[in-house]
């Protein structure tokens, strides 16, 4: 997966845990700019990428992550110490987005993108494709596409970053019991797409029970 | 292997390890994995269906970042970051504290229990030094030890170590030669184990991308804990290596049967002192300072085989009437000169 690898860049990019990330922000809080360095190292690629499934203009969420590390050390000495670095630094950077959108023009702008991805995939190329890898991967996409912005985000943020539901409620500022919902109505409609499509045995992989499903 | 035999591909989908190993086929996971397939056939399909599904997941959302951008961006934010003014003195700040603290002193409140210690003095200033090169790099410690970063690895060490305790923090790989302070332990913490010694020497091998921490000890005694244990340190002696598996949350020690070959061997015959001092520099990357015109006629025979990097300068400055400080991690000679 990582193009171009890199040793030092995979040493440094690897997310810290929780020792490591509480170390390290301390010494930001402290105004050790090596710190700042280290911190934006460790979350700026994932940052970028979950940024740009918000916002499809590439240099706006690029500005916005400058502004916010900036920030971070400009209010270094009045910086809460949150337990989790990642889901903390993600919930400031969808805020940016969002006050983003806000300013652009008065009137309501798609706050996502319409699609992610894959725009140039008409039907006839899904015809034409035989080998049942491309299908799956396809089939996903048009099911993934049939979510709304919301679900896809939340389908992101747990499957692609890995993220508890106590991680998702910091960043997307919903309780507890929301996250739950959300999560497993996007998964049965995603199950659903999924089936329509005709491939059963992928889905298993997310038919895990849910309270309230 | 315990932790996955009733997993489910929900739960595949989740495990950190199992994770890294979809991205990266043929990362360090592979391995494990290859392995737990051909042990656990009846998972197999179960595998397959959470192998898949974060396939695509990956594949769908993955946006390509090049690593060029990201670098020109952290640098963009470095450059940033060094133009922001110097932080201004917060006088009335203080002034308002200081009232506040002895109205509640006048209270009484003095009285009150402590607040539990954070883990570092709020004043500690941390130094970082990051090998990208090929070559191993020294690094100084204030305390005179000397640590040889290997190549992708990063120390984070404290300018100056307050009173009571010496700590680093290691990300990668690296020989420790501690100077010898029975009253303030030296601990290395890297992202699993804390290395505990009193003045000793010992490799560290703590890559975060792989799946095994490796500490081996060369000469005096080390005791190693999982930080987040609270059990009894184990004790390793000379030629003893503790390997601990964070996946399967296992220390094991073993003993070596050879002693490990010793590095940088360098002998001098009858060498002028400021080109023994050049090759020293460039042997251990270390930035020696002293006098070219002043040690001009100083001339020494030696050979050094383990002697790390303050035993030769020691010795050197010993043969010559001179001596030598660490300040900054760089080295200063003083010496009156030789008689030719």
């Amino acid at each position: 997966m990582p193009r171009n690898y890199n040793p030092v860049q995979a040493l440094i990019s690897q997310h810290p845990n929780s020792l490591e990330a509480q170390h390290v922000w301390l010494q930001l809080c402290q105004g050790n700019s090596n710190a700042l360095n280290q911190v934006a190292e460790w979350y700026y690629a994932a940052l970028l990428n979950y940024g740009l499934k918000l916002e499809r203009d590439r240099e706006l969420v690029k500005d916005l992550l400058q502004e916010l590390f900036l920030e971070l050390w400009t209010r270094r000495e009045s910086l809460p110490k949150p337990e989790d670095t990642k889901a903390y630094l993600f919930a400031i950077l969808r805020n940016k987005i969002y006050r983003s959108y806000r300013q652009q023009s008065g009137y309501s702008h798609e706050p996502y993108p319409e699609s992610l991805g894959s725009e140039e995939l008409g039907v006839e190329s899904l015809l034409i494709h035989q080998e049942t890898q491309e299908e799956y991967h396809l089939r996903l996409t048009k099911a993934l596409e049939s979510l709304s912005p919301r679900q896809r985000e939340i389908i992101f943020l747990h499957y692609y970053e890995g993220l508890s539901h106590d991680q998702i409620a910091e960043i997307m500022q919903l309780n507890h019991q929301s996250v739950y919902n959300l999560l497993s109505r996007s998964l049965k409609e995603l199950r659903n797409a999924w089936i329509v499509g005709g491939i059963l045995y992928v889905t298993n992989a997310l038919s895990f029970p849910f309270p309230g499903n | 292997m315990k932790k996955y035999q009733n997993f489910e591909a929900h739960d595949f989908i989740h495990d950190e390890s199992f994770r890294q190993w979809v991205r990266d086929p043929a990362g360090s996971q592979a391995l494990f994995w290859q392995e737990y397939l051909t042990k656990h056939p009846q998972q197999q399909e179960v595998i397959r269906q959470a192998r898949l599904f974060l396939e695509k997941i990956y594949a769908h959302y993955a946006e390509p970042v090049a690593q060029a951008e990201v670098e020109l961006e952290l640098e963009k934010l470095k450059e940033r970051v060094a133009v922001q003014p110097v932080r201004r003195l917060r006088v009335f700040t203080w002034v308002r504290w200081a009232a506040v603290l002895l109205i509640l002193a006048g209270l009484g409140w003095w009285s009150w229990p402590e607040k539990p210690a954070t883990p570092e003095p709020a004043s500690l200033h941390w130094a970082m030094k990051t090998n990208p090169g090929k070559e191993p790099v020294t690094v100084l410690l204030p305390d005179g030890s000397v640590v040889t970063l290997e190549k992708n690895s990063r120390l984070w060490y404290p300018v100056q170590f307050p009173k009571d305790k010496r700590a680093v923090h290691l990300y990668g790989d690296a020989f420790f030669d501690i100077t010898k302070n029975p009253n303030h332990p030296f601990v290395v913490y890297t992202s699993e184990l804390s290395t505990k010694v009193l003045g000793t020497s010992f490799w560290i091998y703590a890559r975060p991308q792989t799946q095994k921490t490796v500490v081996e000890v060369r000469s005096g005694q080390v005791g190693v804990r999982v930080r987040t244990s609270t059990a009894v340190p184990t004790i390793l002696n000379p030629q003893e290596q503790l390997t601990y598996d964070k996946r399967l949350y296992r220390l094991d020690k073993i003993t070596l049967f050879k002693k490990r070959a010793v590095f940088r061997e360098q002998t001098f015959d009858n060498a002028p002192v400021p080109r023994v001092l050049v090759e020293l520099q460039r042997q251990f990357g270390v930035k020696i300072n002293y006098n070219a015109e002043q040690l001009r006629n100083c001339s020494i025979n030696t050979s050094f085989k383990e002697e790390n990097l303050q035993e030769r300068l020691s010795a050197i400055c010993q043969a010559i009437g001179a001596t030598y400080q660490v300040k900054g991690g760089q080295v200063f000679i003083q010496s009156d000169g030789c008689t030719p």
